[in-house]
C-alpha cells in the first residue's frame, strides 16, 4: 500500500466522498449483521464451548476514508461495547475515528485517568461479561504504566486487547521501536503492522488467540501515520472473516480413563481454580461433584462451585483423599495429599506459558493429566462418570456425600462462631460489616465485583453465592491496585443487567488508582465500594512484627514503612470529591445499617457510593 | 506582690502541676494500659484491637476465660504454632502482659453467633 502519498488531512472530503460512504456504510451494515453473529457465537464459546457463529469476511471500497476509519471497521468486527482511553497525541486519529466515524458508540470510549485503570477495567470486565474491551494507550510511557494490569490478566488468564499508539514512521521523542515488547513475556500475542491490509489480518488474529483457551491478553501497536493516511477512493479493503476456536476438549479414551479412577476412588475430591468459565461450567462442577458426591475445594479464583453447597470443602481435605482431580489447578501437589493417594489434571495449562514471569510455581507431579479446556471437557467426563458408576456403588457415594456435608456443617458454625467474636467491638469487626451488607442486599440482583478475600474471607463464608456473576474471582498476580479499577470494570459489564455490585475495598489497594473514582462517577456506573480502612499495610505490618520478634528485636516500631495513619485518608471526602455518594468514617457497628441503606438507595438511583468503615486489621 | 515570693510560687506551681501530672498518669488502670499495649506492642497486627482474632488461619481469639494470665504470659514468651515469641522484656515487658490480660478480661463477652440474628439466615 502506497502510505506515503496518502497522508494528507481530512479536507479533501466531497460530495462525492459522502456517497461513497453512505456505500460504504451499507457495507458496515452488512459487516454489523455479521458482527452479530459473531457475538452469538462468542457467547455460546463462552457458555457452552463450542464455535457455533461466524463472522464473514467484508470487503470495502474506500471513499478516501481516513486509515483510522478503517481500522475501526475492523474494530466492529470483533464486537468491542466498550474502549477504555487515556488520551494521547499518537492515537488521535483512532480517537477521532471512535467519536465521530463510530459515533462513540461499539466501542463506547472510557475515559481512565491512568493506563493502568484502563487495562484493569478490561479484566474486571470480562470476568463479569466474557469477552474483552479494548484499551487504547500510549505505547511507550503510558504501557510502562499499564504494565501491572497486563501482567495480571495474563496470571489470571483475562484476555484483554491492548491497542498502542505509537510513532515509527515519524518518531519522536517518546518514540518506542518494539512498543509490545515490554510486555511481551506476560502476553500471548502482539504485532506491529506495517499497512492497513496487515492491521487487518493481525487485529482479526489477535482477538481469536485472545479469546482461545488458555484465554490472555494481545496487544496490537498502531502507527500513528498509519491512523492518519487517506485511503485512495476506490481501494478495496478486505475483513477477513472471523471464526472463533472452539476451546480444546479432553481425548475421549483419556476422558474414559479418568472417569474409571474416579468411579474407583473410595474418597475422591476436586480442586476447582480457573475451572468455570460460564455459569455453565459451574453448573458441570456442581454436576460432578453431585453424581461422585466428591468434595469440592475451591481457590475461588473464578465463581466455581457455590459457597453454601454441602460438599464444599476447606484444603485440609485433601489430606483424607485417594484421588484429588484438579481441574485448571496447577499449582496443586502431591506434599498436599496423603501418602499413595493420585493426582489427576484438567488443564489448559500446557498448551501455552512463557519463560520468564512465571505464574504457574513448581512442576506438577500429576498421576493422570489431560491438556484440555475444562469446561468444554466436563460435559464427556460427566456422561463417562454417569455410565460407569455401578449401582452397587450408590449406597457407599451416598454415605462419603453425607460425610462431606458433615465437615461442612461443622465448618460453617466454627466460621460462625469466629464472627461473633468481638461482634459489637469499635473499629468494626469485619464479619459484622460483611454479615450487615449481606442483610441488605441477599434478596437483590447482585454481584461481588472485587476480590472475595478481603475482609478475611467474610463474604463468601457468609453469603449465598451460587451464580457466576456473583463473583470475579481474585486479581491473578496478587498486585497492588488492582481491585478498585477491576471492580469499576465489573461494575460496566454489571450495569446492562441492572445488578447491584458490590466492591470490598482495602484502603492501600485504593490508593494506587484512586482516579479510578472519577472514572465511575464520569460515566455512571453504579456500585456500591464499602472499604475495608485498616489504615496500613496490615500484613505487612504482620510479617515485620514477626521478624522483628524472631530476631529479639523491637517490635514497638514495626509500623515504620506500612502504616497509612497520620494523617488518616478522608476516603468518604474524596470520593465525594469525585461525584460519588459517601459517608465515613464509620467506626460503630449501630451505624453501619443506616449508612448502608442509605449507600444502596443511591446506588439504585444510578450513583456510585462509598462507605469508609473503619475495621479491625483483618 | 512581693518579687522576693515570685520564684518560689513559680516554684510550686511547677511542682504542683508535676504532681498532678504523674497522679494522672499513676491513675491509668491497669485495663487502660493494656488497651494501649495490645497496640504498642502490635498483637493487633494479627490478633485484632480486642484480641478477637479473624481470619481462622492468622490469629486466634485470645480467650483469656480459659487462659491464666501466667499461661498467656508463658505462650507469649515461648510460642507455638505460627506465632512469633515474645521472649525479652524489651519486647514486651512482664507488667504490659499482665495489663493486656487484665484488658481482655475487662471486655464484655461476645455474644454467641447462635444469638445473632444476622448470623443465622
Amino acid at each position: 500500500m502506497e502510505q506515503s502519498d496518502n497522508n494528507k488531512p481530512e479536507q479533501k472530503k466531497t460530495d462525492e466522498g459522502t456517497v461513497d460512504r453512505r456505500s460504504f456504510i451499507k457495507a458496515a451494515a452488512a459487516t454489523g449483521a455479521a458482527l452479530a453473529t459473531g457475538a452469538q457465537s462468542l457467547n455460546a464459546q463462552v457458555s457452552g464451548g463450542i464455535a457455533a457463529g461466524v463472522a464473514e469476511e467484508v470487503e470495502i471500497v474506500s471513499d478516501g476514508k481516513h486509515g483510522s476509519d478503517f481500522m475501526m471497521d475492523v474494530m466492529k468486527q470483533m464486537d468491542f461495547e466498550f474502549m477504555t482511553i487515556n488520551t494521547h497525541s499518537d492515537s488521535a486519529g483512532l480517537q477521532e475515528s471512535v467519536i465521530n466515524y463510530m459515533g462513540n458508540v461499539n466501542p463506547e470510549l472510557i475515559t481512565g485517568l491512568h493506563e493502568e485503570v484502563c487495562v484493569a477495567m478490561g479484566h474486571g470486565y470480562f470476568k463479569i461479561e466474557g469477552k474483552p474491551l479494548a484499551a487504547l494507550i500510549y505505547g511507550s510511557v503510558g504501557l510502562q504504566h499499564a504494565a501491572m494490569a497486563v501482567y495480571s490478566a495474563f496470571c489470571d488468564r483475562v484476555p484483554v486487547y491492548i491497542l498502542l499508539g505509537n510513532q515509527r514512521n515519524n518518531p519522536n521523542s517518546r518514540s518506542v521501536q518494539d512498543a509490545p515488547a515490554m510486555v511481551r513475556d506476560f502476553t500471548k500475542w502482539d504485532d506491529s503492522p506495517l499497512t492497513l491490509d496487515h492491521f487487518a489480518k493481525s487485529a482479526v488474529r489477535a482477538y481469536s488467540v485472545a479469546m482461545t483457551t488458555p484465554t490472555m491478553p494481545v496487544v496490537l501497536s498502531v502507527d500513528k501515520k498509519l491512523q492518519e493516511m487517506i485511503v485512495p477512493k476506490g481501494e478495496k479493503l478486505r475483513i477477513p472473516k472471523y471464526t472463533p476456536n472452539a476451546p480444546p476438549a479432553g481425548d475421549p479414551n483419556a476422558v474414559r480413563e479418568l472417569a474409571k479412577m474416579l468411579v474407583d476412588a473410595e474418597f475422591p475430591v476436586l480442586g476447582v481454580e480457573r475451572a468455570a468459565r460460564s455459569q455453565a461450567g459451574l453448573e458441570y462442577i456442581v454436576e460432578l461433584a453431585e453424581l461422585l458426591q466428591a468434595g469440592v475445594v475451591d481457590t475461588i479464583q473464578r465463581m466455581n462451585f457455590p459457597s453454601r453447597h454441602p460438599l464444599l470443602q476447606e484444603p485440609g481435605i485433601f489430606r483424607q483423599a485417594d484421588l484429588v482431580l484438579a481441574l485448571e489447578m496447577p499449582m496443586l501437589s502431591h506434599t498436599r495429599l496423603k501418602e499413595g493417594a493420585k493426582l489427576a489434571s484438567i488443564s489448559s495449562f500446557d498448551l501455552f506459558t512463557r519463560s520468564n514471569y512465571w505464574h504457574f510455581g513448581n512442576y506438577q507431579e500429576s498421576d493422570f493429566s489431560i491438556a484440555a479446556d475444562v469446561e468444554a471437557t466436563l460435559p464427556s467426563l460427566i456422561e463417562e462418570v454417569r455410565r460407569q458408576l455401578p449401582r452397587s456403588k450408590r449406597s457407599a457415594v451416598r454415605v462419603r456425600g453425607e460425610k462431606f456435608a458433615e465437615i461442612n456443617r461443622q465448618n460453617r458454625e466454627r466460621d460462625k462462631a469466629f464472627a461473633a467474636n468481638g461482634w459489637n467491638t469499635s473499629p468494626l469487626n469485619t464479619a459484622r460489616v460483611a454479615a450487615e451488607l449481606w442483610e441488605q442486599i441477599k434478596h437483590k440482583d447482585w454481584s461481588l465485583v472485587s476480590r472475595s478475600d478481603g475482609m478475611s474471607d467474610w463474604a463468601w463464608k457468609l453469603w449465598d453465592f451460587n451464580k457466576y456473576y456473583h463473583h470475579i474471582g481474585q486479581s491473578g498476580s496478587v498486585g497492588v491496585g488492582y481491585s478498585n479499577p477491576a471492580s469499576v470494570g465489573a461494575a460496566l459489564a454489571n450495569r446492562k443487567h441492572g445488578r447491584l455490585c458490590i466492591n470490598l475495598q482495602n484502603d492501600g489497594d485504593f490508593m494506587f488508582l484512586p482516579s479510578t473514582l472519577w472514572t465511575a462517577a464520569h460515566h455512571k456506573i453504579p456500585m456500591l465500594t464499602v472499604m475495608h480502612n485498616n489504615r496500613a499495610y496490615n500484613q505487612e505490618i504482620m510479617l515485620i512484627s514477626r521478624m522483628a520478634a524472631l530476631r529479639d528485636r523491637d517490635v514497638s516500631r514495626c509500623t515504620i514503612g506500612s502504616e497509612i495513619n497520620n494523617p488518616a485518608i478522608d476516603f468518604a471526602g474524596m470520593a465525594r470529591s469525585m461525584g460519588w455518594y459517601a459517608e465515613g468514617p464509620i467506626e460503630h457497628p449501630s451505624d453501619l445499617p443506616g449508612a448502608i441503606k442509605r449507600a444502596i438507595a443511591a446506588v439504585e438511583s444510578g450513583q456510585p457510593a462509598l462507605l469508609d468503615t473503619i475495621t479491625h486489621p483483618n | 506582690m512581693n518579687n522576693k515570693k515570685t520564684p518560689w510560687l513559680i516554684f510550686n506551681l511547677v511542682t504542683l502541676l508535676l504532681l498532678t501530672g504523674i497522679q494522672v498518669v499513676q491513675a491509668q488502670t491497669a485495663e487502660e494500659r493494656g488497651k494501649q499495649a495490645i497496640v504498642t506492642y502490635m498483637c493487633y497486627g494479627c490478633h485484632g484491637f480486642t484480641a478477637d482474632g479473624g481470619q481462622t488461619d492468622v490469629a486466634p481469639r485470645i480467650n483469656v476465660d480459659r487462659l491464666s494470665v501466667e499461661a498467656m504470659m508463658a505462650y507469649t514468651r515461648n510460642p507455638g504454632g505460627r506465632m512469633p515469641p515474645y521472649r525479652t522484656e524489651e519486647q514486651i515487658p512482664d507488667q504490659a502482659l499482665r495489663d493486656i490480660y487484665a484488658y481482655l478480661k475487662s471486655l464484655p463477652p461476645s455474644p454467641k453467633w447462635q444469638d445473632i440474628p444476622l448470623l443465622n439466615d
